[in-house]
């Protein structure tokens, strides 16, 4: 697999590769492992990361609109 | 890299013997090699970590630049690099374990889910659909200010017609979240983020090109009430990797 390509012409195309959309999904998805030999990586504290992820895609929304 | 926060960082579950060639390093300032441990069918990548070297990404601002997408950027380099070689199962960001034999357990103990959710994926891709509203800017008409009735009127009008358009834009948006559903191998909700529809969709390769023309047409039919779609992937299935599994110390 290719890293993420624009889609064709008749698809509108978006930043396939944008900060947001993967970390959106790095962080909200994938297989969670819990117990204790789980070791939690200091500092991040994804339930912050979230929210303000949230707001950056909300933000990101509003430029991309005001650009069509 | 030895010493007292050092951990096992782990990437994805693969089929055994999926391993990544040797060059491919994993992740943080500086990369130990990806490997990979086996155990009956089952497969998962990893690479040490200094657990405290990791930990500037607290107050990481959501730019390209930053720790954080750095650090997220070689998680996703080495998902993408073993979904090349076979079905992927990525772990969520952040997952660290405490060494190989930790590893060897979550192998042992969820060998057959694992198994289960690697052939559910096999030969697929994920893509994200999402629609938004184009914002009613300007659309306004001006008031009828001739009279007070009359401008009353001319604003419930206006009102009215902006309620009609919510309404054919959420119309659109569920007729094309079933069309989806009915059309893909699988498909996630994903958490509304301010639009009228996120969704992710698990597509076969062999389907792919035929997916990204239909969708095409549904962007036309959504263009027509002033509804926006975009698509991003290919990706690994991110959202299709959902499982919550105990990894308990020896």
């Amino acid at each position: 697999m290719a890293e993420p390509t624009v889609s064709p012409a008749e698809v509108r195309p978006v930043s396939g590769t944008s900060v947001v959309d993967l970390l959106d999904r790095v962080v909200n998805t994938g297989v969670v492992l819990t117990g204790d030999a789980v070791i939690s990586l200091a500092g991040v504290d994804l339930i912050r990361l979230d929210l303000r992820l949230l707001l950056v895609a909300v933000d990101t929304a509003a430029r991309l609109e005001e650009s069509t | 890299m030895t010493g007292a926060h050092t951990g096992l960082y782990v990437y994805a579950f693969v089929r055994a013997g999926r391993g990544l060639p040797g060059g491919y390093t994993g992740i943080g300032p500086h990369p130990a090699p990806v490997r990979l441990l086996d155990r009956g069918r089952l497969g998962v990548l990893v690479s040490d970590v200094d657990s405290e070297r990791l930990s500037g990404l607290r107050d990481a601002d959501v730019t390209e630049q930053s720790e954080l997408a750095v650090r997220a950027r070689e998680h996703d380099q080495v998902v993408r690099a073993a979904a090349e070689r076979g079905p992927v199962l990525p772990f969520r960001f952040g997952t660290v374990l405490r060494d190989d034999a930790a590893a060897d357990r979550l192998l042992a103990e969820h060998h057959d889910a694992a198994m289960a959710l690697l052939a559910h994926v096999d030969g697929k891709d994920e893509w994200g659909v999402r629609l938004r509203a184009r914002s009613p800017v300007g659309d306004e008409p001006e008031p009828d200010r001739s009279s007070g009735a009359s401008y009353l009127a001319s604003r419930r009008r206006h009102l009215h017609d902006l309620d009609r358009r919510r309404g054919r834009q959420r119309e659109i948006a569920d007729r094309i979240q079933q069309d989806l559903q009915s059309w893909a191998a699988d498909a996630a909700d994903r958490p509304d983020r301010d639009s009228l529809l996120d969704i992710a969709v698990l597509v076969d390769h062999s389907a792919e090109d035929a997916f990204l023309r239909h969708v095409g047409q549904l962007a036309a039919q959504a263009a027509e009430a002033g509804v926006l779609l975009d698509t991003t992937g290919p990706w690994p299935p991110y959202s299709f990797s959902h499982a919550a599994l105990e990894v308990r110390d020896g």
